[in-house]
């Protein structure tokens, strides 16, 4: 699982690096994402723009990572399109997820 | 070890027959290379001790029979050499030779070539062994999957023509066994109640929870909130995916579900039905010749409590077909333009079917959208249901 972090005023980007999440690497995504939490990042930006595809079970682990930082941090996506954007609003996760276009926008939540 | 002895001179098999017994093996005696293959045939042998130069068949000639062939045990090739040069050596070992010794041959020499053979037969032999058993685990599970997957198969329902409405359906796991599901049945008063559910992830535990949720979902009881009445059927859906999430978060399942549940008063073709998370239905409207997806979203169940769900309304009529199916379809590309079947592709392949009956439809996806490849080794589980609207009841039945 490919995920560059970049560190920057209290506020860390996690930007994937792949094009396709489905059943085959939820878990891989959900466990790398749950270490980079735990590392002490809470104020996160999750940039998904390279994001082709994406299945029901790794929308699962998205649920589950946003549920882990819930309590005590803050995340939000960015990037996210196509058929991507379209699972977000037909499961209503559009509602649940903050989702923005950009960096600057997604920066003005924190 | 049981040991084949082979070499054309008479003497050299007494004195390397000799050594071998003092050595503590069984052997077996053979005058060249012809004979040793006939007697290979009969006996199980650990390692053989096998001289070049022999009439009719020699050394090499043996060892690359032998290696060809399918023995059920690792057979462990001694060359004897009174060669020399590397590029003999060279030939043994491509010709599947595993060590050589020198001739005049010494008991000190045989025993550590015979060492070496044993280490690599008793490894070799270990291997086939835990491969053995691990084939037969493999069997096991893939026979109990078979039957599990026959099972699931014999739960989905027949195709039923009731009231005003025929149903058919295409159903096929990724493997074996599937976390999508479906389900209808008839009510005493005219009612159609019918869903689809795919549980997130696929594979056993996915499968267990699908046949699970289906024997509960048909217990009216409960996640109905009450009986199935006309007057409450724009209530039921909505309450029924409502009280499931609670059901789901309580049970604290690691899986969650899109669905698609609905309720058709067949007495006025009216569906009520509430989306969650499932994809856009399809309506194919006779009178008006479309075929399009009905875009209303909704929450999976089973991931945040307390979310609301609404039951939407459609009116259908006499010829019109609602389809409802999961999202494993969008993961392969249509073997008519090799593209994703998501989207405006899905609405454009349905277009070309619009004119079918729902059976004629299930066979047209199951046959030329998707190649019979693809439906053997699909990523993900595949299922349609689509049902199909006669004239409405009229209310004396």
């Amino acid at each position: 699982m490919n995920i560059q972090l970049q560190k920057n005023d209290g506020l860390t980007t996690a930007t994937l690096d792949e094009t396709r999440l489905d059943a085959s690497v939820a878990p891989e995504f959900k466990a790398a994402m749950e270490d980079i939490i735990l590392s002490g990042n809470n104020q996160l930006i999750l940039d998904i723009s390279k994001l082709s595809f994406m299945d029901s079970s790794s929308l699962g682990a998205m649920v589950a990572v946003l549920k882990q930082i819930g309590g005590t941090g803050k995340m939000v996506i960015i990037g996210a399109s196509g058929a991507v954007l379209e699972l977000f609003k037909l499961t209503r996760m559009d509602r649940i997820f903050t989702l923005t276009s950009d960096i600057e926008t997604a920066k003005q939540y924190f | 070890m049981n040991i084949l002895i082979v070499d054309d001179a008479k003497d050299m098999r007494f004195i390397i027959s000799s050594i071998v017994k003092k050595l503590g093996h069984t052997f077996t005696e053979a005058v060249d290379g012809e004979d040793a293959w006939s007697k290979l045939q009969a006996d199980r042998f650990d390692a053989i001790l096998c001289d070049w130069q022999m009439p009719r068949l020699d050394g090499i000639g043996l060892c690359k029979r032998i290696r060809e062939h399918d023995f059920p045990n690792y057979i462990y090739i001694i060359l004897l050499t009174g060669l020399s040069g590397k590029k003999n050596i060279l030939d043994g070992i491509n010709a599947g030779a595993d060590g050589f010794t020198s001739k005049p041959v010494n008991l000190d020499e045989i025993r550590i070539r015979l060492l070496a053979a044993q280490r690599v037969v008793t490894l070799e032999n270990d291997i086939a062994e835990k491969n053995k058993a691990l084939q037969e685990a493999h069997d096991r599970i893939e026979k109990d999957l078979k039957e599990a997957a026959s099972t699931q198969l014999k739960s989905l329902p027949d195709p039923l023509t009731e009231g005003s409405i025929k149903t058919d359906w295409f159903y096929k796991p990724a493997i074996y066994i599937g976390g999508d599901t479906f389900d209808y049945y008839k009510t005493q008063n005219g009612c159609f109640v019918f869903y689809s559910v795919d549980i997130s992830g696929h594979g056993i535990s996915a499968a267990m929870l699908s046949m699970s949720l289906q024997v509960s979902l048909g217990l009216k009881r409960g996640l109905y909130g009450g009986p199935v009445t006309r007057e409450r059927l724009e209530e039921i859906p909505a309450l029924f995916a409502s009280n499931l999430n609670k059901r789901l978060l309580d049970q604290g399942s690691a899986h969650y579900l899109t669905m698609l549940f609905g309720i058709v008063d067949m007495h006025t073709n009216k569906i009520y039905f509430v989306q969650a998370g499932h994809p856009h239905p399809y309506i194919n409207k006779r009178s008006e010749n479309t075929i399009l997806p009905l875009e209303v979203n909704g929450f999976p169940v089973g991931l945040f409590d307390g979310v609301e769900y609404e039951t939407q309304v459609i009116q259908m009529e006499r010829g019109d077909q609602f389809i409802v199916y999961s999202d494993g379809i969008s993961e392969n590309n249509s073997i008519i333009n090799n593209e994703a079947l998501e989207g405006k592709n899905l609405t454009e392949h349905f277009d070309k079917i619009k004119h079918l009956n729902a059976k004629q439809m299930n066979e047209a996806i199951s046959t030329q959208w998707l190649s019979q490849e693809q439906i053997d080794e699909l990523p993900d589980d595949v299922s349609f249901l689509i049902i199909e609207f006669d004239d409405p009841l009229n209310n004396n039945n």
